[in-house]
């Protein structure tokens, strides 16, 4: 079933989905001392969506800090931790966790990471989706396709963008 | 320094008009909105000493029209004036379309100004010979491509400005040699020898021009520096050494003007950037109003913005892909 879902300030309106959930919760992953977890996972009609949520412009962070704290993300995000300590591994352990729960489903497994920076143009967010790929193990140097099904897509979205081409679960800020 | 323009009726423009930032401006658009003429035009217009004939001399130099400066004048008018002020006063030329000599008033001392223009091919490696072509011989090259050839040539300063020493220092390394000069040859001396400019990659010999412009003195604080499209045969990972290279110059009191179709130049100034001053102007065209301006001190809120339409729609493409049934 369709669901709303909140992560810190932001809403998701998931509704019209099949199935919307939470995965990053102790009751419903029970691996976390060990294995990461992306925030949601969304099904479709046409695939499975891994969903993770970064928000370093959020308003509850006290001026005074946000300017760091976007500062220090932006830090990660330059030196590519945050693709490959954080949403790379996240997408891995989720599949891996799962694929040995036997919950993979028989469609295509898209990974899309929001990134809420107004600083992020289009061609930055390209150039992120390129590192979220590599970082996620979709795409290597010298690795040819998996022969067993693995995540086959992945984006990296601004609100704007996630608003503008995912107009069916849109995204809003509440303050 | 250059602070306001006012260009009527000139080449592709009708009217124009912009106050400029003492540091680093930045022009994009589409092909054909402009943006080499109004590099052009400010350079052939400081150059020269202030009276009309001269003045007239640098621009068909400069322009290459195929006949007298009238062809510079917008179609179907009657002539085309361009106004400046600088530090230091005003300018004013007047391009009239009968044969007379263009009208040129102001009181703007051309002492310390140094303009100095590098156009989009690298000419080095063609220097040989080519100054004694370009003087004796009617020529189609553009005089900018004479002009930073001489300025090449000048020998290097006895003494380097400190403050440029860092950046010198860089150029070098990445260059991995000197330039060095025998008979109007350049070549890059290496720790395995000596290269002739032919054979060292044209990226590299833009790299090696800047290096010279620095070392002799045609590169410093009382310099505007016209730069027609720096990206050009400049791989993307120099990029960020040649914006810390022109903001050392920016920081000393360089005024530059830059063209350009690439956002990994746009991009690297503002990311960049402390105290710099930083603007950047989109040229368009504009229905029956000839070429439109807008300007903006962030990259992002610029508009409109031909390079960030093109990433936006390959982005897109991207995101129908993803979001599509085939792998993305």
């Amino acid at each position: 079933m369709g669901d709303v879902l909140i992560e810190g300030e932001l809403e998701f309106d998931f509704r019209k989905a099949i199935r919307a959930e939470r995965f990053d919760e102790e009751k419903r992953h029970r691996m976390s001392h060990c294995m990461k977890a992306v925030d949601f996972l969304v099904e479709w009609p046409d695939a499975l969506w891994f969903i993770e949520v970064k928000d370093p412009s959020k308003s509850s962070i006290p001026d005074h800090l946000s300017n760091k704290e976007r500062r220090n993300f932006i830090e990660r995000m330059k030196k590519k931790v945050l693709f490959h300590e954080e949403l790379g591994p996240k997408a891995k352990d989720s599949f891996l966790y799962l694929h040995l729960m036997g919950e993979v489903p028989e469609k295509p497994i898209k990974y899309f990471v929001l990134l809420a920076l107004r600083e992020l143009d289009k061609a930055l967010l390209s150039f992120s989706a390129r590192e979220l790929k590599q970082a996620s193990c979709l795409i290597g140097p010298n690795n040819s396709e998996w022969r067993n099904r693995y995540i086959c897509a992945a984006a990296v979205y601004n609100l704007e963008t996630w608003n503008q081409h995912l107009g069916h679960c849109p995204v809003r800020r509440c303050l | 320094m250059i602070e306001r323009i006012e260009i009527r009726k000139f080449t592709v423009f009708d009217e124009l008009e912009t106050d400029l930032v003492p540091g680093v401006n930045i022009f994009i658009g589409a092909n054909g909105t402009g943006k080499t003429h109004l590099l052009k035009l400010l350079y052939a217009l400081l150059h020269p000493r202030w009276d009309g004939s001269s003045h007239e001399h640098k621009l068909l130099g400069v322009f290459k029209p195929s006949g007298s400066h009238e062809r510079l004048i917008a179609k179907g008018e009657k002539a085309a004036s361009i106004r400046f002020q600088a530090e230091g006063g005003t300018f004013q030329i007047v391009l009239p379309k009968d044969p007379a000599s263009p009208i040129a008033s102001g009181n703007l001392s051309p002492d310390d100004i140094k303009p100095l223009y590098i156009p989009v091919k690298e000419m080095l490696a063609n220097a040989p010979g080519f100054r004694s072509l370009y003087a004796q011989r009617e020529t189609h090259f553009e005089e900018v491509y004479a002009d930073i050839i001489d300025k090449a040539f000048l020998p290097p300063l006895k003494t380097i400005d400190p403050r440029l020493e860092k950046s010198l220092d860089a150029l070098q390394k990445a260059i991995r040699g000197k330039i060095i000069t025998k008979n109007e040859v350049f070549y890059l001396k290496t720790g395995r020898g000596e290269i002739e400019f032919t054979l060292v990659a044209e990226g590299m010999r833009k790299l090696a021009l800047l290096w010279l412009l620095i070392r002799n003195g045609a590169l410093e604080e009382k310099t505007i520096l016209f730069w027609d499209e720096p990206e050009t045969n400049i791989n993307p990972s120099m990029i960020p050494l040649v914006v810390e290279v022109l903001y050392d110059l920016e920081r000393i009191g360089a005024q530059i003007f830059i063209a350009t179709h690439s956002y990994v130049v746009c991009k690297e100034f503002e990311l960049q950037r402390k105290e710099h001053s930083l603007r950047y102007y989109s040229l368009f065209a504009e229905e029956k109003r000839g070429i439109g301006l807008e300007s903006s001190e962030a990259y992002h809120l610029l508009s409109p913005n031909r390079i960030a339409d093109q990433y936006g729609r390959m982005y897109d493409l991207e995101i129908e892909r993803a979001l599509g049934k085939e792998d993305g």
